[in-house]
């Protein structure tokens, strides 16, 4: 589920949100008990022993899991097992987690890369300047990018989007681009990824990069003064080891070979002087502090006024300013947001221009019935839907195959062909979607493009609900011999509203083919509860997922099926509950892949099995981005992007992501004097 | 009390006699569904609490058509029953009131999806009634059609199509269900002027407009904005298979710029389809005499005179098991909590506060989220409801009884040699129910209410029930479908008065002074 999706803020009161924060809490707390690291450390040096002290302990003792694992383990495991031992001794091998060493201590021979031959992708005509007014529905708890609260949809807004990494990837090619780093370098065993930090770069507080940073990070991250489970578990198993060369170089070394290494081995910089109040009340005391970062926008303190408003603040002086691929972008001057909690509310104020750009996305109802209104007739509203690559969220139903009725391939089959998408597409969605295929579409060609998903079939339905044994039709349904009617609970969110409409649709038409669908609409927070405990038969949602490969492991794995005892095991993705060696198989070569071939081949039979087994019931695909906003507000035309970049991988927070809009203040100008002497401007829908 | 006594004698008996012959007897037929519906009550399929309802009502009913004749009422009651009756007003709104209970109790002979009588091939149906349910082949429909139940309304049009006579059908008044029942959304054909600009119901057209491939499964081939009748702006066209083909722009009527990106031919592809426009109507769509929505129709596709009738039907439901259920519980409580005073009052007392210091939204909330979806429904928010709902006249109860139990006639009863119970019900009950009466209906407003608003916010009814709250949120968030919130308004505000100028009424009637002035 994207998380931002999921925490879509709609307008039920604020009971809501305090019961979802609860829950949150309560599952992160959890977690971190879980994981945690006591170092009991008092200061950055103690925390770098006692972190290497910890990961060196917890490496042994996994060896020594691994060798017992393998003694007693059945054939088709071993290979599995002893490259995860192998992973562990490279680790062991390679010493201190985190590792000081001087310049001269670099490899001689890397070969340097730096992304000059990518093409630049922003707009020349951009003017730099202005005011981009925006909304926040709700407010966030804190200003921390991590510990409680933290995890809000407005993070993005507030970091992700407007901070820079180690490097960048080029929006149309995908290819690296300079950041943080100005060049990079993989080793010749190709597990280490070098990186050469920009000079220049510094951060928006006025300290220079260097890598110590990059140390400092897992300092702020990972000591037991915040709680961070995620990154915790992340760094422990998928780094094998930071060293920094002199002030400007530093190195990743990862566990085993991958594919894209240079981003997956990226680590995170924080500033030194910003946290040297940093200690056990981290948590409290930095609640309402903006972090800085090498980014290009900081948030001046009289710019957040709690509960109401806060804006972001273009650094004129960025040291990134003049770099080739970002010159065009970053034109806005401030990003204010204020928060109005309720969405028409904010809509109404978009078009009194009151702000300046409004997500058409939410409903075909707001592209539509409600921009047939005066602005937009005038033409100082415009509105643009622009078609996308990717992202391809997999809408649909999970069914559970704890589910001893489930457990039945005819069935599930039948159910496939039971479920009328077509008519949602068309009536609902007002044609404007499409049937999705299957469950990993908008990879390119790491999609199985000979899958197609099956449709509604009366015909179809009935004989496979035959073959299940429902084949008799009483008092409307199909029954089986002992009288049990063919039925499924089909589990959902009951915000937005839309969803409702649909599985209203869903209903009546499987009731034409005799199969009872019951309902099951609850507050998000109880349905993720239900979805992730697999306390459910069938759940409908979406899930966020991450170019460039489909990432099947964590929603097909078996050891995230079942737990010892056989049980279903709770809070994990794979919610259909299953478990097939043959799938594990594939699933494992294309996480483990080291090389796309590799990826590219387990992934498709992969999707196949998946199709075959028909435990996801594929709903639509959206193919497209719309957005309305004022006419001041201009997009990049340029060679490589046309407004936006085809494929998007928030859709959410993109376009706007990207920060290649301006705003031209001429336009503003004119804008605002026709609106006053009523002179207007064509009507403008552009698609893309 | 004799009209009541009869209605439960024949809704039992009407309940038995429809199970029995397998018939779908409106209203009557209530007990059985209820327990099949809902998992207690039923024992593997076998409807037990149907039968007890309906054989206890039949004898409830038939004792109490008895006792009414035997016995005579009190001068009081009698004296009550005239000041009421001298009350305009509330006798108006009370008659409203009944014949509201009346229509709600016709249920789909007055509003349903199935015709009341079917003639087919010389041979006569009642798919109203009966709780077997048609399969298409039976009415001569083909296909897919064929194998599942019958569409009636589209049954209908191809009935009045035929030429031959004789197969004919009577719809109910409302020929659609309150819930379960959505409509494919509407089309209007355009037409076109001899300028070339196109007219939706005689006026120029501005919005969009679409060319079909399949009009019943809505499967569009081109869509273009229209602007004064004329094309304008983008057009977009989609292939069979339902992915985008063609783009277009148009500049007042004029093509400007088109591109299409399929294999074939661009001219025989914008062939495919004859020229004929249509503007779709989406839901919420407008009142429409021609598709016989009165008021329109709902986000969901439901027609809103339906859906309001379904929620005058769940209402009266509520508050037929409420209102008897809370009254017995608060009145028993409250009697013998001042009655017998000393311990027990105070640990009751202590009950009570506990209770109403539980946030009753949160207790709503929480349960809304435990609850398995099967025992989900009106049961279940009724017992919410009336779990926190007996507080408020417990210690109205109290008070009467205290005071009540002080009076001679108590204390002469009891030299007499009456024991408790005969204290209880024969001389304290009748005496001080006088002031829970009068609540009676301002309890039925609050229920309403409670109901429409605990739908309004999400936590009340499970979907396939009508229910006034949701048509009221519905029509807030789609303000500019007025039909929405002005029925769920009006719909809520004439029962909420009517109910109130009943307890005005029955106020005054039960006021021991003959006139009262008001400071």
């Amino acid at each position: 589920m994207t998380r931002r999706n999921s925490a879509r803020i709609n307008k039920m009161h604020r009971i809501k949100s305090i019961l979802i924060l609860l829950f949150t809490l309560t599952v992160l707390s959890c977690d971190s008990q879980k994981i945690a690291f006591e170092g009991n450390e008092t200061g950055f040096e103690s925390f770098i022993e006692s972190y290497n002290a910890f990961i060196e302990k917890w490496l042994l003792e996994e060896e020594e899991r691994l060798s017992d694992l393998l003694k007693k383990a059945e054939k088709s495991e071993v290979k599995q097992l002893k490259r995860e031992l192998k992973k562990t001794q490279f680790r062991i091998s390679l010493g201190d987690f985190l590792e000081r060493k001087t310049e001269g201590d670099l490899p001689s021979k890397l070969k340097w890369k730096d992304g000059a031959k990518e093409k630049e992708f922003g707009d020349p005509a951009a003017l730099k300047g202005g005011v981009l007014r925006s909304y926040l529905a709700f407010f966030p708890n804190t200003l921390r990018p991590v510990g409680p609260n933290a995890n809000h949809p407005y993070r993005d807004t507030l970091y992700s989007n407007v901070q820079i990494g180690l490097v960048g990837i080029h929006p149309v090619t995908k290819n690296y681009i300079p950041g943080e780093a100005k060049r990079w370098a993989i080793s010749k065993d190709k597990r280490t990824v070098y990186y050469h930090l920009d000079p220049e770069a510094k951060f928006t507080n006025g300290e220079d990069l260097s890598s110590e940073n990059y140390l400092y990070w897992f300092y702020v991250r990972l000591s037991d003064n915040v709680s961070n489970p995620f990154a915790k578990r992340g760094v422990k198993e998928s780094i094998a080891k930071v060293t920094t060369y002199g002030s400007e170089y530093i190195s990743v070394t990862l566990p085993e070979q991958q594919p894209r290494m240079v981003s997956s081995a990226a680590v995170a910089s924080t500033p030194i002087e910003f946290f040297k109040e940093y200690g056990a009340d981290y948590e409290e005391r930095y609640q309402w502090r903006y972090e800085p970062h090498t980014g290009p926008y900081y948030l001046d303190e009289k710019d957040l006024v709690k509960g109401q408003s806060i804006a972001l603040t273009r650094d004129k002086d960025w040291w990134g300013k003049d770099r080739k691929f970002y010159k065009h972008m970053y034109n806005v001057d401030k990003f204010s947001y204020r928060l109005i909690r309720d969405e028409n509310k904010a809509y109404e104020l978009f078009k009194i221009g009151q702000i300046d750009f409004f997500n058409m996305n939410r409903s075909p109802a707001y592209w539509y019935e409600k921009s047939e209104a005066e602005p937009f007739f005038k033409g100082y509203i415009e509105k643009a839907q622009f078609f996308t690559e990717y992202p391809r969220i997999p809408w649909g139903v999970h069914l559970n195959l704890a589910i001893p009725k489930l457990q039945d391939k005819n069935f599930r089959i039948a159910l496939q062909h039971s479920m009328n998408w077509d008519r949602v597409i068309n009536s609902l969605y007002r044609g404007d979607y499409n049937r999705l295929n299957q469950f990993c579409e908008g990879y390119g060609k790491f999609t199985n493009s000979k899958i197609t998903a099956r449709e509604y079939s009366l015909t179809k339905a009935r004989a496979y609900f035959a073959k299940a044994g429902y084949d008799t039709l009483k008092e409307g349904y199909l029954t089986n011999k002992n009288g049990e009617v063919a039925s499924i609970i089909l589990s959902n969110r009951n915000t937005p509203a839309i969803y409702q409409k649909m599985m209203k649709i869903l209903i009546e038409d499987a009731k034409k083919i005799g199969l009872k669908v019951i309902n099951d609409s609850t507050e998000i927070t109880v349905y993720f509860r239900k979805l992730s405990g697999k306390r459910f038969e069938a759940g409908y949602s979406g899930w966020g997922a991450r170019p460039p490969y489909p990432g099947l492991h964590q929603f097909l794995h078996s050891s995230f099926a079942l737990d010892s005892e056989g049980n279903p095991k709770p809070n994990t993705n794979n919610v259909f509950t299953y478990a097939n060696p043959k799938m594990d198989k594939l699933l494992e070569g294309a996480k483990f892949a080291r090389t796309e071939e590799e990826v590219l081949q387990n992934t498709l039979k992969a999707q196949q099995l998946l199709h075959d087994e028909a435990i996801f019931i594929p709903a639509f695909k959206k193919t497209f981005e719309r957005i309305a906003y004022w006419r001041w507000l201009k997009w990049p035309d340029t060679e490589q992007i046309q407004f936006n970049a085809r494929r998007i991988e928030q859709p959410l927070t993109e376009p706007l992501g990207l920060h290649l809009f301006w705003i031209d203040p001429e336009l503003k100008k004119e804008t605002l004097d026709a609106k006053r002497n009523g002179t207007t401007f064509p009507e403008r829908v552009r698609s893309i | 009390m004799k009209g009541l006594s009869f209605i439960l004698f024949i809704l039992g008996l009407g309940g038995i006699t429809g199970e029995l012959l397998n018939l779908q007897l409106p209203t009557m037929s209530w007990y059985f569904d209820t327990s099949r519906r809902i998992p207690f009550f039923n024992v593997d399929g076998f409807p037990l609490s149907g039968w007890i309802l309906s054989i206890s009502s039949v004898l409830l009913g038939g004792y109490l058509f008895w006792r009414a004749y035997e016995k005579v009422p009190h001068p009081t009651t009698i004296r009550r029953k005239e000041r009421f009756v001298g009350i305009k007003r509330g006798v108006w709104a009370m008659r409203i009131l009944l014949f509201f209970i009346f229509l709600a109790s016709l249920d789909q002979v007055l509003v349903g999806k199935k015709p009341l009588v079917l003639r087919y091939e010389n041979e006569f149906y009642f798919p109203a009634f009966q709780t077997e349910d048609y399969l298409g082949e039976k009415f001569g429909l083909t296909g897919d059609k064929a194998l599942t139940s019958v569409n009636y309304r589209e049954l209908e049009h191809a009935f009045d199509a035929e030429t031959e006579e004789g197969n004919w059908m009577l719809m109910p008044p409302i020929p659609y269900a309150p819930t379960g029942d959505s409509l494919p959304p509407l089309l209007e054909p355009l037409e076109r002027n001899q300028a070339g600009q196109a007219l939706l119901k005689g006026k120029t057209f501005s919005g969009l407009a679409s060319r079909f491939f399949d009009k019943e499964k809505l499967q569009q081939h081109l869509r273009t904005r229209f602007r004064n009748g004329f094309a304008q702006g983008a057009a977009e066209g989609w292939t069979r298979k339902g992915d985008r083909a063609y783009t277009a722009t148009y500049e007042e009527g004029m093509l400007t710029k088109d591109d299409f990106f399929e294999e074939g031919e661009k001219s025989a592809y914008l062939e495919e389809t004859p020229e004929q426009y249509y503007k779709i109507y989406y839901h919420p769509a407008p009142p429409s005499w021609k598709n016989r929505n009165l008021l329109g129709t709902t986000s969901e596709g439901y027609d809103v005179l339906a859906y309001l009738y379904g929620g005058l039907q769940v209402n009266i439901q509520a508050a037929l098991f409420y209102i008897p259920f809370i009254y017995f519980i608060g009145i028993t409580i409250g009697l013998l909590m001042g009655f017998f005073g000393g311990a027990f009052d105070l640990l009751a007392q202590r009950i009570i506060e506990a209770l109403e210091a539980i946030p009753f939204l949160f207790v709503v909330i929480i349960i809304s989220g435990i609850v398995p979806v099967e025992l989900k429904g009106l049961g279940m928010i009724l017992a919410i409801l009336a779990l926190f709902g007996w507080m408020g006249m417990t210690y109205l109860m109290r008070t009467a009884a205290l005071k009540e139990k002080a009076k001679d006639y108590i204390a002469s009863s009891r030299v007499i040699g009456a024991g408790t119970p005969r204290i209880l019900f024969k001389h304290l009950l009748p005496n001080s129910l006088a002031i829970v009466v009068t609540l009676i209906p301002f309890s039925v407003s609050g229920i309403i209410t409670s109901l429409t608003s605990l739908d309004y916010l999400g936590f009340g009814l499970p979907p396939q029930y009508a229910s006034w709250g949701k048509l009221l949120n519905d029509g807030l968030e789609n303000l500019s479908s007025p039909w929405l919130v002005s029925s769920a308004f009006i719909a809520l505000v004439l029962v909420l008065i009517l109910v109130t100028f009943v307890g005005e009424a029955v106020r005054e009637a039960y006021d021991p002074k003959k006139f009262s002035t008001y400071k």
